[in-house]
C-alpha cells in the first residue's frame, strides 16, 4: 500500500511535468490554428514549418551560436581551469570567486551588464553580441567542470612525459587531455545546453533583427504562437528523448543503481 | 604543463566579461545622465552665445549629455511602487521555493529508495523536459488554464454530468468559467513547473552519496523510520537542500517571463521593471540602479544559506561524536 503510494506520487509529479509538453506535442498535429479548437489530425505545420524561412533562420541562429559558442568556451574553459590550477592558492581563489560571479547572479543582471559593455564598446547589437554574450556565461560552466578532473589527475604523468622527449603540448595532447576528456565533454554540453535554452540574456544581447528560437517564440507569444513552433519543438524533443535514451540505454538495461554524475545527462 | 602564458587570456576573459560589465551597472546605477546646462547669451550684433557652468564661452548649442553622479535613482528606488514590486517578487519567490522544497524533497527521497529499480531512467525523465523551450512550456499552461482552456472544459462537463455538485458549488459562489490566470497564483504555478527539477537533482544527488550504513546503524540503535529520517537522511541532505533553494530563489526572484505570460502584465515583478528600463522606457541608470538591488538582495540570501550550512556543518560533528 505505502509503495503504491510512493509510486502514485511519482506519477502525479511526472503528469504535472509532461502535460504541458504532450498538448504542445498535441496541438502540432491539430488541424486548426486556434488552440481552443480540435480540427483534426494533420502534417501540415511539418510541411510548412520547412518553408518558415523566419521560424529556419531562428533556428538556425540557436544552433550556430549554440556550437560556436560552446567550442569557443570549452576552449577557452579547458586553457583557463588549466591556468587557475597552476596558480597559487591565493590568486587561484580570487579568480575562482570572479568566474563564479555570473553564476551566481541573476541572468537579468548577466544580460543587462553585457549589454551595457557592448554599448560602452560601440558595438552594434546583433549576431556577434549575441555570441560573445554566450561565450561570456559558457565559459564558467567548463572551468567548473574541467577543474575536478584536472585535481584527480597524477601530477607526475605530465612531468614523465616530458622526461620520455614529448614536447609541453604533445604532453597535454597525448596524456593531460584524454584523462580530463570527460570533464571537457560535460562542460561543452553543458555550455550547449545553457546556450541553446537560454532567452534572457539573449533578449539584452542581440539587434537589428537576429532572433534566435528563444526570442521569436517570445515575440510570437504575444499574439498567438504558430502550430508550426510546436511542430518543431515536437521535432527537437523527440531527438533529444532518441539521443538520451540512446546513451543511458546500457546502463538501463544493467538496471544498476548508478551516481547522477555517472548518469549521462546534459542539465 | 608549467605556462603561465594560459592565464593571460583567461584573465582577459574574466576581466572584460564579468568584471567591467558589473562596474558598469555599478557606474550607471550611481548616476543620472544630464544635459549640459548653458545660458544663451545674445551679442549686440544679433549672434547668440553660449556661457557654459565653467563660464567659458561657444558659439554652438551644447547638446550632449553627460552622466552625473547622483543618488538620485536611490531615492526613487525607496518609493512605495517599487519597494512594494520587491517585497511581491520576494514573496512570490519564497512561497516558489518553499512549495518546490514540499514537492521535490519528496520525490527524490522516493528515487533514493528502493522502489524504483531504474533511478537513472527516472532522473531523465524529470529533467528531459527541460529541453523543450521554457517559453513554450510556460506558454503551453495558457491553453490549459485559461477561461475557455481544457481545465475549465473538464469542470464544465464534470458539472453538467453531476448536477448536485453543480448546485453545491454554485451555492458556495463557484462560477461556472473559474479564472485561473493572471494573477499571483498563475505566476507561481509557472514557477513552481519550470524550477522544480532544479530543487530536485541536487537533493537526489545528496541523499543518494549518504553512507546507508548510517541508516542501518541507526535502526540497529533502534530508531524508528520517522527518526531515521529527521535525525539520520534530513541534516545529511541539507546542502542539497540548500542547493536546490538557491537554484529556484535566484531565478524566481528576477524572472521577468514567466511573470508576463502567466500574470499577463498584470503581477509586474522586480525583473519586468528591470527589463522595461532597458527596453520601453529606456532609462539605463534607473535599470541599472535596480539591477543592484537585486544583486545586493540575492548576495544577502545566499550569505544567509552559507551560515547556516556553516552551523548545520559543525552541529553534524558533533552528532557523530
Amino acid at each position: 500500500m505505502k509503495k503504491a503510494l510512493r509510486r502514485a506520487y511519482i506519477a502525479l509529479i511526472m503528469a504535472f511535468l509532461y502535460a504541458p509538453i504532450v498538448l504542445l506535442i498535441l496541438y502540432s498535429f491539430n488541424d486548426s490554428k486556434s488552440r481552443a479548437v480540435w480540427g483534426g489530425f494533420t502534417l501540415r505545420w511539418y510541411q510548412e514549418l520547412f518553408s518558415d524561412t523566419a521560424i529556419l533562420s531562428a533556428l538556425g541562429t540557436t544552433l550556430t551560436v549554440g556550437l560556436l559558442s560552446a567550442v569557443i568556451s570549452t576552449v577557452l574553459g579547458t586553457a583557463g581551469a588549466i591556468a587557475l590550477f597552476q596558480l597559487r592558492r591565493r590568486p587561484r581563489h580570487a579568480l575562482l570567486s570572479v568566474i563564479n560571479l555570473p553564476m551566481l547572479n541573476s541572468e537579468v543582471v548577466t544580460g543587462v551588464s553585457l549589454m551595457l559593455l557592448f554599448a560602452m564598446a560601440h558595438v552594434q547589437l546583433g549576431y556577434v553580441t549575441l555570441l560573445l554574450a554566450h561565450v561570456g556565461f559558457g565559459v564558467p560552466y567548463v572551468v567548473l567542470s574541467v577543474l575536478p578532473k584536472l585535481r584527480q589527475l597524477d601530477p607526475h604523468l605530465a612531468e614523465a612525459a616530458q622526461d620520455l622527449g614529448a614536447t609541453p603540448l604533445q604532453g597535454f595532447l597525448r596524456v593531460i587531455l584524454p584523462d580530463i576528456m570527460p570533464g571537457v565533454f560535460s562542460g561543452f554540453l553543458m555550455a550547449l545546453t545553457m546556450s541553446i535554452d537560454d532567452f534572457v540574456i539573449s533578449f539584452f544581447t542581440t539587434g537589428s533583427g537576429v532572433s534566435n528560437l528563444s526570442i521569436t517564440i517570445y515575440t510570437m507569444a504575444k499574439r498567438g504562437i504558430s502550430p508550426k513552433i510546436n511542430a518543431l519543438s515536437t521535432l527537437i524533443f523527440l531527438c533529444v528523448f532518441a539521443l538520451l535514451i540512446g546513451l543511458n540505454l546500457r546502463d538501463f538495461k544493467r538496471g544498476g543503481r548508478k551516481k547522477p554524475d555517472e548518469v549521462r545527462i546534459p542539465y | 604543463m608549467k605556462n603561465k602564458a594560459l592565464t593571460v587570456p583567461f584573465v582577459l576573459w574574466a576581466a572584460i566579461f564579468v568584471v567591467v560589465p558589473l562596474l558598469m551597472i555599478l557606474w550607471y546605477g550611481v548616476t543620472v545622465e544630464e544635459t549640459i546646462p548653458y545660458t544663451e547669451i545674445v551679442l549686440d550684433d544679433g549672434s547668440v552665445i553660449y556661457e557654459l557652468e565653467d563660464g567659458s564661452h561657444t558659439s554652438e548649442k551644447p547638446y550632449e549629455k553627460r552622466a552625473r553622479v547622483s543618488l538620485s535613482n536611490f531615492k526613487r528606488m525607496l518609493e512605495p511602487t517599487y519597494l512594494k514590486l520587491l517585497l511581491r517578487s520576494l514573496k512570490i519567490a519564497v512561497i516558489t521555493t518553499l512549495i518546490c522544497l514540499l514537492l521535490g524533497y519528496p520525490v527524490a527521497l522516493i528515487l533514493t529508495g528502493r522502489d524504483f529499480k531504474r533511478p537513472a531512467l527516472w532522473l531523465m525523465l524529470l529533467i528531459l523536459p527541460m529541453w523543450m523551450n521554457f517559453l513554450l512550456r510556460t506558454y503551453s499552461w495558457l491553453s490549459i488554464l485559461e477561461n475557455s482552456g481544457i481545465l475549465n472544459g473538464l469542470i464544465a462537463s464534470l458539472r453538467e454530468a453531476i448536477p448536485a455538485l453543480d448546485e453545491w458549488l454554485l451555492a458556495r459562489g463557484v462560477r461556472r468559467r473559474i479564472v485561473f490566470l493572471y494573477n499571483e497564483n498563475a505566476v507561481i504555478l509557472g514557477m513552481v513547473y519550470n524550477y522544480l527539477s532544479f530543487m530536485i537533482m541536487p537533493i537526489y544527488t545528496v541523499i543518494e552519496k549518504t553512507d546507508r550504513s548510517l541508516l542501518e546503524a541507526a535502526a540497529d540503535l533502534g530508531a524508528n523510520p520517522v527518526q531515521r529520517f529527521l535525525r539520520v537522511t534530513l541534516p545529511y541532505s541539507l546542502p542539497g537542500v540548500l542547493e536546490g533553494v538557491t537554484m529556484v530563489f535566484v531565478p524566481a526572484v528576477t524572472t521577468f517571463v514567466i511573470s508576463q505570460l502567466m500574470g499577463g502584465g498584470k503581477v509586474p515583478l522586480i525583473g519586468d521593471i528591470i527589463q522595461n528600463q532597458f527596453g520601453k522606457s529606456s532609462d539605463w541608470h534607473f535599470g541599472s540602479t535596480l539591477s543592484l538591488l537585486v544583486m545586493v538582495v540575492v548576495l544577502a540570501f545566499m550569505g544567509a544559506l552559507n551560515r547556516i550550512d556553516k552551523e548545520e556543518a559543525a552541529q553534524k560533528e558533533v552528532r557523530i561524536l
